[in-house]
C-alpha cells in the first residue's frame, strides 16, 4: 500500500460519509419525530402517576394528590437503579467511599469543563473487590454553568486499591436502569456483572448451542435475586455468548449480550484453517481469499470456533454483479447455519443467516430476500438456490398457486409470506423452506428469533 | 410566532443535522440507526436548549451526547453488513485500487469495538485532538492514544491486495 493507513482511513471515512443522503428539510422530520416521542413520554408519565397514586391509595385507604410524583416522573432520570442501599462487598466501607467521593475528577469536554457538582449528592450504586479487581459505580452530578447532567461513572483499580488509585473506566447515561460490565480473556478469569434495581431477578447464561432440531439452546442460567449479579468467568478464547435477562415485577428491563470486551490470545480461534477451506471449496473455482473472509465473518457472527465446525459450500454465483456464495456451518452434532454473502473479500454484504434443522438440510431449497445495493431499502429481489438432485423449484406465496422458479433470481413482495419447494425428477418433494422476513436487528445470535430460524 | 429560542434551535438543527448524521453513520454503519441517534441527541439538547445555547460550542455538547449514546447502544444493535460503494465497476484501474483500499479500511473499521471505532472516527473524520476525544468519551488522553494505536494496527493488519474474479452460478 502506497498511502499511509491514516491517509487511507481519512479518505475512506470521507467517501463513506459522502454516501449518506441528507434530507433537504431536516427540521420538518425532526419535529415530526419529536412530537411522537413527546407523546410517548406523556403516556409513560401518565402510567407512572397512576401507579404512584394507586400504590399510595392502597397503603392509606385514600388516593391523595401525589405532589411529589412529578419529581419521580421526570423522564429519563435515575430512579429505580439507585433506590436502596449501595451494593457490593465494599458497600459498608465508608472510609473508601468517602475517599473516592473526594477523588472523583471533573470531566473535560471539548471546550468545556464539566465540574463535579455537589459531592454530597454523589450516589454510590456499587463498590466491590470482585474477581481480582476493585470496581465502583457512582451516579455523579456534572455541572456546566446552570446545567446539571447526571452520569453513571465506573471507577476501576486493582483489588484493594486506595481511592487515589481508582481511575475512571467509562461513563453511561444517568438514566440507565440496568448497567452491565463484562471483561473476559483467553488467559485470565473474567467477570460478568449486572446491576439492576433492587428487587430485580437477573439470569445470566454462560453460553449456548445450536440444537440439531434447529433452535438456540441457551445454557441453564445462573439466577441472582436482589438486583445484583457478580459472575466469575473462566478463561475462554472468545466470548462464549454470555447473555443476561433482567426482570422486575414481571417486566423485562434488559435482555441481551453484556457490554464489555474480550481479550483474545495470540491466534484467532474463529479463523478457518486451510484444510477446512480446501475441503469446503473442493473443485470449486470460487476465490479462496473471499471465501476465507466470509467464513470467518460467519463464524464470528455465530460465535462458533473454527475447530469442530463443518463448513460446506452450497452455491456460488453472481448477485448484483458481484461474486456471491451460500455456505453452511455446522457445529458437531448441532443445527445447520446457512449464510449468504456477496461482494469481495473486504467489501461484502451478509444477505442471509438462517438456522436450520440438521435433518434433511441437504434436500432443502434456500432463498433469501435482498436489500437495495449499498442501501437499507427492502426490495422484491429474491435469490433462490436449489438442492442437489432438484429438477424443479417453486415459489409458494401465501394465498397464490406455486410458481415455477427457473433461475436464481425471483421476485417476492417484501411483506409477502412465502416458501420455496424443491422436487426431484420423479416429482417427489425433496424439501420446503420458508422465506424468512428481513432482519431488523442483527445484534443477537442467529436463530434466536423467527427471522433467523424456521422452527417455531 | 416562534420564540427566539425555538428559532435558534431550528437553525441549529438545520445546520448540524448533516454533519451529525454523517458522523453517526460512521459510528453505527447503519443509516436508520444513525438518524435515530441524531434524533435522540438533538431531542436531549432541545430539552436543555436555553442553557446549551449559551455555551461556547453547543455542537460539542450534542456531539458528546451522540457519541456516548452510540457506544451505549452497542448492545442493541450490531451491524453485520458492509455496504458496497455504488458505481464501483466504472472507475479506472488506479482509482479502482483507491476505492478498494477505502472499502477495505471502512469494512475493517466496522469490525472494531464501538469505543475504538469512535476514537478513530473522531480523530480522522472529525479531526478532533486527542484531548478533545478524551473529553468526549470520558476517558484519559492515554486511553485515546492506545485505542487509536491499536485500532490503526488492526486496520493495517486487515488490509490486503484487492482480488477480483467473476463466477458463474454453480453448485459444487
Amino acid at each position: 500500500m502506497n498511502q499511509s493507513i491514516e491517509a487511507v482511513l481519512r479518505d475512506g471515512l470521507e467517501a463513506e460519509a459522502g454516501t449518506v443522503d441528507v434530507p433537504p428539510d431536516p427540521w420538518a422530520g425532526f419535529t415530526k419525530r419529536e412530537r411522537a416521542h413527546r407523546r410517548s413520554r406523556r403516556v409513560r408519565l401518565a402510567v407512572a402517576a397512576v401507579a404512584v397514586a394507586a400504590a399510595v391509595g392502597i397503603q392509606t385507604g385514600i388516593v391523595p394528590l401525589p405532589g411529589w410524583a412529578p419529581g419521580i416522573a421526570v423522564a429519563g432520570r435515575p430512579t429505580a437503579l439507585i433506590n436502596g442501599p449501595t451494593r457490593g462487598s465494599l458497600a459498608g466501607d465508608t472510609a473508601f467511599l468517602d475517599g473516592l467521593r473526594r477523588e472523583i475528577k471533573d470531566v473535560q469536554d471539548p471546550d468545556e469543563l464539566w465540574k463535579v457538582g455537589d459531592r454530597s449528592k454523589i450516589k454510590f450504586v456499587y463498590a466491590a473487590d470482585v474477581s481480582g479487581r476493585r470496581l465502583g459505580l457512582a451516579l455523579v452530578p456534572l455541572r456546566f454553568g446552570f446545567i446539571t447532567d447526571w452520569s453513571l461513572i465506573w471507577y476501576e483499580g486493582p483489588a484493594g486499591a486506595p481511592p487515589t488509585e481508582m481511575r475512571e473506566g467509562g461513563r453511561g447515561d444517568g438514566g440507565d436502569t440496568v448497567v452491565t460490565y463484562l471483561t473476559g480473556s483467553a488467559d485470565e478469569r473474567g467477570l460478568a456483572l449486572v446491576i439492576a434495581p433492587p428487587g430485580s431477578t437477573i439470569s445470566i447464561s454462560r453460553g449456548f448451542s445450536y440444537s440439531a432440531a434447529g433452535r438456540v439452546a441457551h445454557d441453564p442460567p445462573a439466577v441472582f435475586p436482589g438486583g445484583l449479579a457478580e459472575f466469575a468467568l473462566e478463561p475462554a478464547p472468545f466470548d462464549p455468548g454470555i447473555t443476561a435477562d433482567v426482570v422486575r415485577d414481571g417486566v423485562t428491563l434488559f435482555n441481551g449480550p453484556l457490554s464489555g470486551g474480550w481479550s483474545g490470545g495470540t491466534s484467532d480461534p474463529q479463523e478457518p484453517t486451510d484444510a477446512v477451506l480446501a475441503q469446503a471449496l473442493g473443485s470449486s473455482a470460487f476465490d479462496r481469499t473471499t471465501f476465507q473472509r466470509w467464513v470467518a465473518s460467519a463464524l464470528h457472527d455465530a460465535r462458533l470456533p473454527a475447530a469442530g465446525t463443518a463448513v460446506k459450500l452450497r452455491w456460488t454465483g453472481t448477485v448484483n454483479g458481484a461474486p456471491a456464495a451460500l455456505f453452511t456451518l455446522r457445529p458437531r452434532g448441532g443445527g445447520v447455519l446457512a449464510y449468504a454473502f456477496h461482494g469481495s473479500p473486504d467489501s461484502y454484504r451478509q444477505d442471509l443467516r438462517l438456522l436450520l434443522p440438521a435433518d434433511g438440510v441437504d434436500r432443502r431449497p434456500i432463498a433469501w430476500r435482498m436489500r437495495a445495493e449499498g442501501k437499507d431499502d427492502r426490495t422484491d429481489q429474491l435469490i433462490v438456490t436449489a438442492p442437489a438432485g432438484a429438477a424443479r423449484v417453486t415459489l409458494n406465496v401465501a394465498g397464490s398457486a406455486p410458481v415455477p422458479v427457473t433461475s436464481n433470481a425471483a421476485a417476492l413482495a417484501p411483506e409477502a409470506t412465502a416458501s420455496v419447494s424443491a422436487y426431484a425428477a420423479d416429482g417427489g418433494l425433496l424439501g420446503t423452506t420458508p422465506v424468512t422476513p428481513f432482519e431488523t436487528n442483527s445484534g443477537g445470535l442467529p436463530g434466536d428469533d423467527l427471522k433467523t430460524r424456521i422452527v417455531e | 410566532m416562534a420564540a427566539p429560542d425555538d428559532e435558534s434551535f431550528r437553525a441549529f438543527v438545520e445546520r448540524q443535522w448533516a454533519p451529525l448524521t454523517r458522523t453517526a453513520y460512521l459510528l453505527t454503519g447503519d443509516r436508520g440507526t444513525a438518524e435515530d441517534l441524531v434524533q435522540a441527541a438533538l431531542e436531549k439538547t432541545h430539552r436543555k436548549w436555553g442553557k446549551v445555547a449559551a455555551m461556547a460550542a453547543p455542537e460539542a455538547y450534542v456531539r458528546r451526547t451522540m457519541v456516548n449514546t452510540a457506544i451505549s447502544w452497542r448492545r442493541r444493535l450490531r451491524v453485520s453488513e458492509v455496504p458496497l460503494l455504488a458505481h464501483d465497476s466504472s472507475v479506472p484501474a488506479d482509482e479502482y485500487q483507491r476505492v478498494e483500499q477505502r472499502q477495505q479500511v471502512v469494512a475493517a473499521l466496522r469490525e472494531l469495538p464501538p469505543r475504538m471505532r469512535a476514537v478513530l472516527v473522531l480523530r480522522y473524520f472529525e479531526d478532533l485532538s486527542e484531548a478533545d476525544i478524551a473529553g468526549t468519551l470520558g476517558c484519559s488522553v492515554g486511553t485515546v492514544k492506545s485505542q487509536a494505536s491499536r485500532g490503526l494496527g488492526r486496520l493495517r493488519d486487515r488490509l490486503a491486495p484487492a482480488i477480483r474474479t467473476t463466477f458463474e452460478g454453480s453448485y459444487p
